[in-house]
């Protein structure tokens, strides 16, 4: 091996000596090996003219050097050579990939010898010339194999061609096909009911799809970038962004809550996700998001929270009093007949528990519009007398009684047990707030409806009639004896499931609530689908809502 | 509305265990628990003053605050938190300058964080959850009473107790 300052000291020499001859990489190139420089000249000059460059080395070394720099289509090599000679070359070009096949001319200054020529021929030389070699045979061998080669370039060129061709081909369909599958996913983002987008890798947003448009009034080229925050509610903002750019920051998945501000007037409140789209280095290519609405999810959340509170204080607090009853039960000072009258309240305090419970489900069945009727033919006089009756002591305790004005019948179609608890809530709510004063009830049947009036309860503000047969809703400040605030909830639920009306009068001197059920509308098993009932759970979200006045 | 005249006063029904009787202002919207717990205070001895809600309590703090700006016309206070009108803790706060030497138990069905945090600032004897312990609630009104003799209220730490929701 050769080191680099020898190496580049001949390849000095080499150059200079032929640059004349102007060798090119592209054109097919003859290489001489001889270490004779008039053998080299005379070569040349038989071989000049010709349409092909002649490379011309005159060693063994410097023959290899030149086959590193240049594809050659021929080489006619010298077999006396000193250092190495004409077949130790042979030999050893053969074993590198490029020059395996390249054809060889070996020439000798030697008569011919047999041993020779087979040795020439053994190394893949194909021809064994004795010099002189007669200048018109040469030019036509050499002729020849540079024609070979020309094709072979020729042949090679069209493969790779060919190739190329196939590729961009190949190329075009995959393009293709990304663009369709690319106008798939646009499109299906597009289909989407959820505003869906894309963001580059630094966080700028790139594409929103038609939805975010449609939703918040605000173009999609106005919202890329950081635009998009424009819709955000103020409030929002901060807590959207900095979360968002933390995820940017770190690649890990986004997730905020966000107002969005509507078209349509008010703000939803949206679910905002975004995933990272990662190569198989990890690196963020995009990223994908959407915004998801869930102002109805977060409104029933917000109604069920305030349900919890309030269910949870208001059952606490007879299980307190209850629980505290049967401790002082248990003190040993006690007589037989101090320990019955506490039992009895211990009873009522488990009735009042008892009553509460039952109240919360009735809520969830109403709110869930679980409400199911069984009709019977009954007398609504009847049931008016039996639940005051029930509740006579309860008035009697508050400093008042429940005066009745009934017609003499009104039999009709209705649930039983859910018109007792229409009495019961109603008759309970003016003995609660009625300080006392009278409480009446009339009841007038004409041939299709009976109208229900319970008088009693001090007078109810304008406000408070507006919402009070909300849920969880009390009229005034104080809280007599507790309840949930759903009594008159429930109470309108079932009326209107009774294809029903209620509603609530207040004067200067008195309440009263008047209720009007059709007689005969339950009748048939098919009766209950009256709008009523198919209206129930959308009236809920109609109610206004506040917190109970407490 | 004259305040004073709606207090309901129930006097000792039981001996009591301090040689003079102690006066405990209990405010309590319901009925029932109010009723009971009164009950069993005078059965142990206590002399009951009743308050059916945060104006009636409010009331009965403000008639009692004499000139010298030291309420000592109640030696204990039982109060829930969530009543009609004003809030227990509400009027705690507003009157903590007179009350501070007066040991205070807070009742509540809503043990929420805020309640906690402002029955600490109160320095409160004690936070019952509902439904408490009427054995529980006798014994810390009775050590407090009997600490209260010889503690400087300043230094009173809050002993809150019943449930796992503890305050320390």
């Amino acid at each position: 091996m050769l080191n680099s300052q020898q190496r580049s000291s001949e390849h000095v020499q080499s150059e200079s000596a032929f640059s004349a001859s102007g060798v090119h990489a592209s054109e097919v190139s003859v290489l001489i090996v001889d270490d004779r420089p008039e053998d080299l000249l005379a070569m040349r000059t038989l071989l000049d003219g010709q349409e092909y460059l002649t490379i011309c080395a005159r060693s063994g070394a410097e023959a290899l050097r030149r086959l590193l720099e240049h594809d050659v289509a021929l080489i006619l090599l010298d077999v006396m050579m000193p250092d190495m000679d004409g077949f130790e070359f042979a030999s050893l070009i053969r074993q590198r990939e490029r020059s395996r096949l390249t054809p060889i001319i070996f020439l000798t200054a030697d008569s011919v010898d047999l041993k020779r020529a087979y040795r020439a021929y053994s190394v893949g030389g194909i021809d064994y010339l004795v010099k002189p070699v007669d200048s018109d045979v040469l030019r036509a061998k050499v002729a020849v194999f540079a024609d070979l080669y020309r094709k072979e370039q020729r042949i090679h060129r069209q493969a790779l061609a060919l190739q190329e061709a196939e590729r961009r081909e190949r190329a075009l369909q995959v393009a293709e096909l990304q663009h369709m599958a690319e106008r798939r996913y646009r499109n299906l983002a597009e289909a989407i009911p959820e505003i869906v987008w894309t963001a580059r890798p630094d966080g700028q947003f790139d594409y929103l799809n038609r939805r975010w448009s449609e939703q918040t009034g605000v173009s999609a080229e106005q919202a890329k970038g950081s635009g998009w925050l424009g819709a955000v509610h103020p409030d929002d903002i901060e807590r959207c962004s900095s979360a968002w750019r933390h995820a940017v920051a770190t690649g890990e998945p986004y997730s905020a809550e966000c107002r969005l501000r509507q078209v349509s007037g008010g703000y939803r409140w949206h679910w905002c996700r975004a995933v990272a789209e990662c190569d198989p280095d990890g690196h963020v290519l995009a990223w994908l998001g959407t915004f998801s609405d869930f102002e109805e999810l977060k409104q029933a959340i917000g109604a069920r929270d305030e349900f919890m509170a309030i269910a949870s204080h208001e059952l606490r607090t007879p299980l307190t009093a209850l629980k505290l009853r049967l401790q002082s039960m248990q003190r040993p000072t006690l007589t037989v007949a101090d320990l019955q009258e506490k039992v009895v309240g211990a009873i009522r305090q488990a009735g009042r528990l008892e009553r509460l419970i039952d109240n919360l489900l009735d809520v969830a069945r109403v709110t869930t519009g679980r409400l199911d009727l069984v009709a019977e033919e009954l007398d609504l006089c009847e049931v008016v007398r039996q639940v005051a009756d029930r509740v006579a002591a309860d008035a009697e305790r508050a400093g008042t009684r429940v005066e009745l004005a009934l017609c003499d019948a009104c039999v009709g179609w209705w649930d039983r047990l859910r018109l007792e608890q229409v009495l019961a809530n109603l008759l309970s709510n003016a003995i609660k707030y009625g300080e006392g004063g009278p409480i009446r009830v009339e009841l007038a049947c004409d041939v299709d409806s009976a109208e229900l009036t319970v008088v009693g309860g001090q007078p109810i503000g304008e406000a408070d009639l507006g919402k009070i047969f909300g849920r969880f809703e009390r009229a005034g400040g104080r809280r007599a004896a507790g309840g949930l605030g759903v009594g008159l909830y429930v109470t309108r639920q079932i009326v209107t499931a009774h294809c029903g009306t209620i509603e609530m009068r207040s004067d200067s001197e008195a309440t009263s609530v008047r209720v009007s059920l059709p007689r005969t509308l339950l009748r048939s098993e098919e009766g209950e689908s009256c709008d009523g009932v198919a209206k129930l759970p959308g009236d809920i979200e109609a109610l206004p809502r506040s917190p109970s006045a407490e | 509305m004259n305040a004073t005249s709606t207090h309901v006063t129930r006097q000792p029904t039981g001996v009591g265990r301090t040689a003079r009787t102690a006066r405990v202002l209990l405010a309590e919207d319901d009925d029932d628990i109010r009723m009971e717990l009164a009950e069993a205070l005078a059965a142990d001895g206590y002399l009951v003053i009743e308050a059916r809600d945060g104006d009636e309590f409010l009331n009965s703090l403000i008639d009692a605050v004499p000139e010298q700006q030291s309420l000592r016309a109640y030696d204990a206070i039982i109060t829930d938190v969530v009543m009609p009108g004003f809030s227990g803790i509400d009027v705690l706060l507003a009157l903590r300058r007179s009350t501070a030497f007066i040991p205070v138990i807070l009742v509540t069905a809503y043990a929420d964080e805020r309640t906690m945090r402002a029955a600490e600032r109160l320095g409160v004897v004690a936070l019952f959850r509902k439904p408490f312990d009427l054995n529980e609630i006798l014994g810390v009104l009775a050590t407090s009473l009997s600490r209260d003799a010889a503690a400087t209220p300043s230094t009173r730490p809050p002993i809150i107790t019943n449930g796992p929701r503890k305050l320390r």
